[in-house]
């Protein structure tokens, strides 16, 4: 970046300090003015954050909202003074409760760390020291904040443990992180964070990586003891629905930059800068399907650090971009109403975006089978004899061109059956029929070429995905030799120009490096990969879990345009429910290795039977601020261990509609609601209501009728 | 002093990375590193054109006053040969026999772990405990017990060399390979029908290699230390080649009284390993991800 | 618990016997043969055949090594010290008992008798140079690792790897020419001889340094990555931001972490000090287990020679086992349940 534009930043951001602080008396606990961080490397600086500006006040909970690499965490660990040997604040200021923080001593800043400002990590098993038990972490706090003695201390950990709803507290102290699952460390992270009653908590990602239901859980804690202990809250999140429902005001974030800040039900209603829209718009929601309302994705990616515009940042990517005034360096915030700001030249020009076209369905409704499972089990032996029960009998189908997702959380079995499909693992019996064979234990290797080609897989991971020894393209090219898709080295460098163009992407980049190369290009890669082959079945194991919301709507569209024209068949393996109903056909609900309901899009969504599936419809944070205060359906404990499996129904332990002693002693039997609708289940759907009171489902049934 | 660390934040100054083994030239260390090994390469090279006196033939007139003059730049050992001569020609061998017997340690210990570690299951159990077997044995007791039984010479040695050091190199190529078969190319790879000697050779090697040539680095340094040892050992390589160890061998009779001529090849030796030495060091640091 | 160290055992005695049998097969190769070599260049071929015979060296590798195996456990008295084998082979302790390592033919005396005092001298030698190498390489790896790339580290470790090149034969030479011919403080050998004019202690200084110059760099390299890493782990972060300072951080949080991956390195140096010290104790013609172990190679005595290795190989697992049981205590991740 030249020196112009940065001193244009500047200059640009200290217009900020005269309309930046909303209209309150009240003096604002945390104040953030122009705040600039840099981070020196060998031979360059690399400006982070340019010109940040916000004020949280006493007892609020305010939302930074941003896209990862926008600076949202930097600006969290600048406040803590906690930005590493190469990273510094260059300028501004960060007064906390009457201090400065910039150019504090460490003594000074010992005494705010912890004690006034605590943290929640995003992931809660790192954040922990491994070899120390939780009791010894915890103490630590009080030991170090308060003066408390030995035994004082580890009483009040004991105490806090209870407050964080952990069972067994005594017991708790004496164990190691390892040994708790991702939900109680993280409540283990919340209690640490909160044992000195700091007045602002900053919580950054706190449920990244968690499951839904667990997430769900962790969220109501934080609102609870929120409003217990008076603590200020400075949510950090990417994700748009989850900050809807906790804060109070929002910041959306953007390159290092604030564009628009304002309260929360505000912004939702009416979001004024382009990108705000863009990221409200290319948000599944769990109220429109595929054939509803299709998402819109941003165009382009977001500026890395040295490659910031001038004047506005996001103006490469806007559809409204103007020169003349969108690209002035002097450009800054302008009030919409009182506390609503936006950074945007243009924002009286734009109403809200017009929805994308949606996609017509155009389903052959005698397809035939194109896969089907039945009474697939999976067990991987363990040490002593035991097992451990990966999938025990699921059974299903997809037809021809017909999208099936398989949802669930964590250690549900859904990442082992796509093993299984693909060939990558065998199962232990059952039967998988494609194209009249039985496939179920036959790995890839003794697979034929042509039953190999015909089921492809895109996987989860942009990183892992291309070898980062090879160029982009390489593997590509492999599988259309392999296959022989094409003879002859012009007509495969042709086709994989082709593939490239058809996951829209530059075919300049096919000799790239993966290093080289976002995680949105990486995936896109992948899915060239994939349909290189001309599979019949694809197979996408959270093909876009990795990726930012406005890459993540970007690729999924793609994936939907392909799949349509290809009239490929895919199992669309995912955990996020909102997604799954923008891409699926057809849902199967995962638990503990058994499926306990599948049907239609629209029997799932629309009129969800069984317990386990409720819940997880009801954790699903809604981004409409009129919407969302609905109760979340609370799910006790935890997954059991897959080595010991309940005996009776596989959820009893944790449903909260359990019957009696019949659902911990009897396997539940299936039940039939429509000719595509089952569920495994002990409470008979047609005798009860299909949704519990507790939880009211925002029903929204496309008006689509099950299948045949 | 404030405890910080970098590793939070890197993704925000995260740049197209430069060609790896650019990067070297940026690390000091690699540099120090890289200029000793290659003065001793170039010395080797060059050595038949230099203007040198023989390393064998012995200058008896030198003899009584063997310290250094300006015909013999380091002064002559007590038979009166050359010094400087005899250790630019020593280089020649332990430039040689080093990286040579490295080079097929490598070859043997790659392909062990590599198996181990792609296959697992009993084909592992069974390498891994051979390979614990012979990193039990005290590798310098191996070295000694092989060479005094089998004789010195090159391929000896190299053959000492690989069976001293092929376990440990196939315990680091299994640990990388454990990590990397679970990648997803891998999977990928799997299906596309590719043979399981593809991958291992063109999708997990290259992966390896960052680890393997630092690794092979301090080997080469570790294998000139012991090639000297046993030429202090009197194992070394037969007579006509000047050796390095059996330099300061022969020379520490007369240490009381003509200290350099022992002084002198020793520092020879501590330059090239430490050479090498930082070269590794220069390569991590320069490669780390 | 009972169950991994029952499989910990057996697997030490196969791997000792698997070493065991390594020697005698190694030793086949050998091309001159043991008699010549125990009897010297001029004796006559005569001789030499003579004693071939009567060590029964003829007999094929795995009669040899059974019988070598069934004296060692105390089954069959050693067929070397009857009468009439015409030896000369006499063990005050006797023919058969448990523990017969045989008789050496390089020294000719009962093994027993040879390898025990010289295992004592290595382990003196062996013991002080450990005692100094653990607190040394942890202060240096700790310190430098503490801060990458900062002025400390760099000095640190500029020192670090210059000493691991550093020979132990090289180290000794100019140590020799510094501290005993330039300024004549200290002794140039080390025969543990009360009536050389040094005093045992004074003997040992220069050993001991060659071992610790050679060996702490590499020992402190290791706990440096180690540290490095570990201070790059985001609990670290949260101990920092718990208000803790530096010196709370590193003793309540860092040092253990850093201390297990380094751990088993460690405890690798105690069998690199028994049998690697041969070369520092030719260097000071000091009489040690190392010195035992390069002539019985040398001149093939394999009864000395395998009861060598046989001791080198014990020390190996056995610190494998403690380095395992130690790794279990550091790190309660990887507890047998």
């Amino acid at each position: 970046m030249n020196m112009e534009v940065r001193n244009a930043q500047k200059s640009a951001s200290q217009f900020d300090l005269s309309n930046g602080t909303p209209c309150t008396d009240q003096e604002p606990l945390l104040q953030i003015r122009d705040l600039r961080i840099e981070f020196r490397g060998q031979d360059e600086t690399v400006v982070a954050v340019p010109g940040l500006s916000l004020d949280v006040m006493r007892g609020e909970s305010y939302g930074l909202v941003g896209e990862s690499g926008c600076g949202k965490s930097t600006t969290a660990m600048a406040i803590l003074g906690y930005l590493g040997r190469t990273g510094a604040v260059t300028s501004g200021s960060i007064r906390f409760d009457g201090e400065e923080l910039v150019g504090a001593s460490p003594r000074q800043l010992r005494k705010v760390r912890g004690r006034r400002i605590a943290m929640v990590y995003q992931d809660p098993m790192s954040a922990l020291n491994p070899v120390r038990t939780i009791g010894a972490q915890l103490a630590e706090v009080p030991h170090l904040h308060l003066g408390a003695g030995r035994a004082q201390a580890l009483e009040m950990a004991r105490a806090m443990l209870r407050d964080v709803r952990l069972p067994d507290a005594g017991d708790m102290l004496k164990r190691y992180p390892h040994q708790l699952s991702g939900g109680q460390q993280q409540r283990v992270v919340i209690a640490m964070a909160l044992l000195a009653r700091p007045s602002l908590l900053l919580l950054d990602e706190p449920t990244t990586g968690l499951d839904v239901t667990v997430e769900a859980a962790v969220l109501d804690l934080i609102a609870e003891l929120r409003h217990r202990y008076q603590t200020s809250l400075l949510f950090i999140s990417h994700n748009l629905g989850l900050i809807a429902e906790s804060c109070d005001r929002l910041g959306i974030m953007y390159s290092g930059e604030l564009v628009e800040e304002g309260a929360t039900a505000e912004i939702f209603r009416r979001p004024r800068h382009p990108y705000t829209q863009g990221l409200i718009a290319c948000i599944p929601d769990v109220e429109s399907d595929k054939h509803s309302r299709s998402l819109a994705a941003i165009p382009g990616h977001i500026p890395l650090p040295h490659e910031r515009p001038q004047g506005c940042l996001f103006g490469p990517r806007c559809d409204g971009f103007v020169a003349g005034s969108c690209d002035r360096v002097d450009l800054r915030s302008d009030e919409v109403e009182p506390g609503h700001q936006v950074k945007c030249a243009r924002w009286r020009d734009f109403s809200r975006r017009e929805e994308a076209a949606v996609i017509v369905p155009d389903r052959d409704r005698d397809a035939g089978d194109a896969i089907c499972l039945t009474n697939v089990t999976k067990l991987y032996g363990t040490s002593r004899g035991r097992s451990l029960t990966a999938n025990e009998a699921v059974s299903f189908s997809a037809k021809e061109g017909e999208i099936v997702a398989l949802v669930g959380e964590s250690g549900c079995g859904k990442s082992t059956l796509a093993r299984i499909v693909t060939g990558l693992d065998q199962a232990t019996s059952g039967e998988i029929r494609l194209a009249d064979r039985n496939i179920a234990e036959l790995q890839a290797r003794a697979r034929p070429k042509q039953l190999l080609q015909s089921v492809q897989m895109i996987f989860q991971n942009p990183d892992s995905t291309l070898n980062p020894s090879h160029s982009a393209a390489f593997s590509i090219r492999r599988s259309l030799i392999k296959f022989g898709i094409r003879k002859g080295k012009a007509a495969v460098d042709r086709r994989v120009r082709e593939l490239l163009e058809m996951v829209r992407l530059n075919p300049d980049l096919a000799e790239r490096k993966p290093e080289q190369l976002s995680g949105g290009q990486k995936q896109r890669i992948a899915i060239a990969r994939a349909f290189a082959a001309d599979p019949n079945l694809i197979v996408a194991d959270e093909p876009v879990s990795a990726l930012d919301v406005s890459v993540q709507a970007a690729v999924v569209t793609l994936l939907l345009d392909i799949q349509r024209a290809n009239k490929t068949t895919m199992l669309f393996i995912s955990h996020d429910l909102a997604l799954v109903r923008h891409v699926a056909d057809r849902v199967v609900v995962m638990y503990l290795g058994k499926v306990m309901e599948q049907g239609t899009v629209a029997e799932i969504f629309g009129g969800a039977a069984h317990p386990y599936t409720q819940a997880l419809l009801s954790s699903i944070r809604s981004t409409d601020p009129d919407r969302s205060k609905a109760a979340h359906i609370q799910l006790q404990g935890e997954m059991p261990s897959p080595v010991d499996v309940p005996r009776g129904c596989r959820f009893a332990t944790r449903c909260h509609r359990k019957l009696g002693d019949i659902c911990d002693q009897e396997a539940p039997p299936q039940r039939r609601l429509s000719s595509s609708h089952e569920i495994l289940c002990h409470i008979d759907p047609t005798a009860t209501q299909t949704v519990s009171d507790g939880a009211t489902l925002p029903l929204n049934i496309t008006g689509e009728p099950a299948n045949d | 002093m404030a405890l910080e660390s970098t590793a939070p934040l890197m993704n925000v100054a995260k740049r197209p990375a430069r060609p790896k083994w650019r990067r070297i030239f940026r690390s000091k260390t690699a540099l120090v590193g890289l200029f000793l090994v290659s003065f001793w390469v170039v010395a080797a090279v060059l050595a038949p054109i230099l203007p040198l006196q023989s390393p064998t033939k012995p200058d008896v007139m030198a003899m009584a006053n063997p310290f250094p003059s300006a015909v013999h730049w380091l002064g002559v050992d007590i038979l009166g040969r050359d010094i400087l001569a005899r250790l630019i020609f020593g280089a020649r061998t332990v430039l040689l026999v080093a990286p040579l017997s490295v080079a097929v340690a490598m070859i043997v210990g790659i392909s062990m772990g590599m198996v181990a570690g792609y296959y697992g299951g009993r084909v592992d159990a069974v390498i891994s405990r051979f390979s614990d077997i012979i990193l039990a044995f005290p590798v310098l007791v191996l070295y000694v017990v092989l060479i005094a039984n089998i004789g010195p010479s090159v391929i000896n040695i190299v053959i000492a060399t690989t069976i001293a050091s092929a376990p440990g190199i196939g315990r680091i190529t299994r640990g990388l390979v454990l990590g990397l078969k679970q990648q997803e190319y891998v999977a990928a790879a799997r299906l596309r029908a590719e043979s399981t000697l593809y991958i291992m050779l063109v999708e997990l090697l290259p992966n390896c290699r960052g680890m393997l040539i630092v690794d092979g680095c301090l080997r080469i340094g570790y294998t000139i230390i012991t090639i000297g040892i046993l030429g202090f050992l009197g194992l070394g390589l037969p007579p006509p080649n000047p050796d390095w160890g059996g330099m300061v061998k022969e020379s520490t009779t007369v240490l009381n009284v003509w200290p350099f001529m022992s002084v002198e090849p020793s520092i020879a030796i501590v330059s090239l390993v430490l050479g090498f030495n930082l070269l590794a060091d220069g390569l991590r640091e320069a490669w780390k991800p | 618990m009972t169950r991994f160290l029952c499989n910990r055992l057996i697997m030490m005695m196969v791997t000792m016997l698997c070493a065991s049998f390594l020697v005698f097969a190694v030793c086949e190769f050998s091309p001159g043969s043991v008699a010549r070599k125990s009897l010297g260049p001029f004796a006559t071929q005569q001789q030499v055949d003579l004693l071939f015979k009567k060590l029964r060296a003829t007999d094929p590798l795995p009669v040899r090594y059974s019988r070598w195996l069934g004296v060692l456990l105390g089954l069959i008295p050693d067929p070397l010290q009857a009468p009439d084998s015409g030896l000369n082979f006499n063990d005050p302790r006797g023919a058969q008992y448990f523990g017969n390592f045989g008789y050496s033919t390089l020294n000719k005396l009962p093994v027993n008798d040879v390898i025990w005092d010289r295992l004592k001298h290595t382990a003196v030698l062996a013991g002080l140079a450990f005692a100094l190498i653990v607190p040394l390489s942890i202060i240096f790896g700790i310190l430098s690792g503490l801060k990458e790339g900062g002025a400390l580290d760099r000095f640190l470790s500029v020192i670090c790897v210059t000493f691991t090149s550093i020979p132990e034969f090289a180290s000794g030479v100019f140590l020799v020419t510094l501290f005993v011919i330039l300024w004549p403080l200290l002794p140039g050998t080390s025969q543990l001889d009360p009536g050389s004019g040094w005093s045992i202690p004074s003997q040992l200084v220069l050993p001991v340094a060659v071992l610790v110059i050679y060996d702490f760099g590499y020992v402190a390299r290791m706990i440096r990555v180690s540290m490095i890493g570990v201070m790059e782990r985001p609990f670290i972060r949260t101990a920092v931001l718990k208000g803790m300072d530096t010196r709370q951080v590193i003793f309540g949080h860092a040092l253990r972490n850093a201390m297990i991956a380094p751990f088993t390195v460690l405890l690798l140096q105690i069998n690199f000090l028994v049998s690697g010290v041969v070369v520092t104790e030719l260097v000071f013609a000091y009489p040690g287990f190392g010195r035992l172990l390069l002539d019985a190679s040398l001149f093939g005595d394999i009864a000395t020679l395998e009861a060598a290795t046989l001791v080198t190989v014990a020390i190996a697992v056995t610190t494998q086992l403690v380095g395992d049981l130690g790794y279990m205590l550091l790190d309660p991740r990887i507890r047998v349940k």
